[in-house]
């Protein structure tokens, strides 16, 4: 069975909303500062490891605005933007970025049904609405927070208040140069 | 102690998820050597109140908390609280009002470090008025979905340097920060 993994960037007040600033929001624009090489490499095999996106519509619209144009000797956006993509939304008609496909109706079930499939990793990035749809639902094996050593003060926060109380195991913690901690958990399975 | 969606305390105040272990002890005690003073608000100074005290004078208290009631009721404490009007706990100095002042002078003062435990609404006031050095978050591995966020009412980004990530082996991490 595949795994469904919650690959997040984060502040330490728990922001996830417009790390990059392309959606020119109040907040955004918090990640880059503290980019490096290392993380490079972490999204870079974390993205190789996988062979599917799963998004919410308004994580996807930022990023089918952005990838199609972008190219890197890596290969990097080449593989964002061929990649499956598959968008949970009720009004998105026709997905236009390359190879996605929206779900619509019996969103866990056909969640569920993606994971049951052979293959790799399912990533979900950004996406808080969907995430939290996911969390009740059990179906997320992995968590990855990149915590940015940043307070914001405000934005959208990623675990929205009124989200279901979820016990979580803590699997690995890396430190990465310029300040990012990479928190990993899984969810704690109470028999 | 925070959750990992970045609660201080869940509804009503509960803190019955801060997991408290005795490699945590030993971190608080090592914490402890190394401060003279405790800033509080109201509500962890009366939390605190209610249960070190009695800690330090029951024959059934295991030696690390010992030491950690020890140090804590003999450090002098600085409460701020507008409503609080006894305050019998020994060293314990109340402040109507927070103001940069006041704390510099305590800074300047020759001694060791001073500690805030909880105290949300401190920390947020602390924080915009930049008189916070360092950050050691107790990320405990859980999401609440309600309660008091630690970083409730900051006024301005603030970026912060990593000192330090460190795992503990109940699934706590405890990520220091320093002021830049």
């Amino acid at each position: 069975m595949r795994k469904i993994i919650a690959t997040e960037y984060v502040t330490i007040d728990g922001v996830f909303e417009d790390p990059g600033g392309g959606d020119k929001t109040k907040y955004g624009g918090w990640s880059f500062a503290f980019w490096s090489e290392s993380a490079g490499k972490f999204k870079f095999d974390e993205l190789f490891a996988a062979d599917a996106l799963l998004l919410g519509r308004v994580t996807y619209e930022g990023f089918a605005k952005a990838w199609p144009a972008m190219k890197d000797e890596k290969g990097f956006a080449d593989r964002m933007n061929s990649i499956p993509k598959y968008v949970v939304s009720q009004s998105l008609e026709k997905p236009e970025w390359n190879n996605s496909h929206v779900v619509k109706d019996n969103v866990t079930e056909e969640i569920a049904k993606l994971k049951d499939q052979s293959g790799k990793d399912i990533l979900v990035a950004g996406s808080a609405t969907l995430l939290e749809t996911l969390m009740k639902a059990d179906l997320v094996d992995e968590y990855r927070l990149m915590v940015h050593p940043v307070v914001l003060g405000g934005g959208r926060k990623l675990f929205k208040e009124g989200i279901e109380k979820k016990a979580l195991q803590l699997i690995g913690t890396k430190t990465l140069e310029k300040g990012i901690v990479i928190l990993s958990y899984t969810p704690l399975k109470n028999n | 102690m925070i959750s990992v969606d970045g609660m201080f305390a869940g509804p009503n105040g509960d803190i019955s998820w801060h997991n408290v272990d005795e490699n945590f002890n030993a971190y608080a005690i090592d914490l402890l050597n190394t401060i003279d003073t405790i800033i509080f608000g109201r509500i962890t100074y009366k939390m605190f109140e209610s249960y070190w005290p009695a800690e330090l004078n029951s024959p059934k208290t295991s030696p690390n908390d010992r030491v950690i009631a020890q140090r804590i009721d003999d450090a002098k404490k600085i409460l701020f609280s507008k409503t609080v009007e006894a305050t019998p706990w020994k060293n314990t100095q109340l402040f109507t009002e927070i103001n940069a002042e006041d704390i510099q002078k305590i800074k300047n003062e020759a001694g060791k470090d001073i500690v805030i435990y909880g105290s949300g609404t401190v920390v947020q006031v602390l924080a915009n008025l930049g008189l916070i050095d360092e950050y050691r978050l107790f990320v405990a591995p859980l999401v609440l979905g309600a309660g008091r966020p630690l970083f409730e009412k900051i006024d301005n980004k603030i970026t912060l340097s990593l000192i330090e990530a460190k795992e503990f082996a109940n699934g706590n991490v405890v990520l220091r920060y320093g002021k830049i």
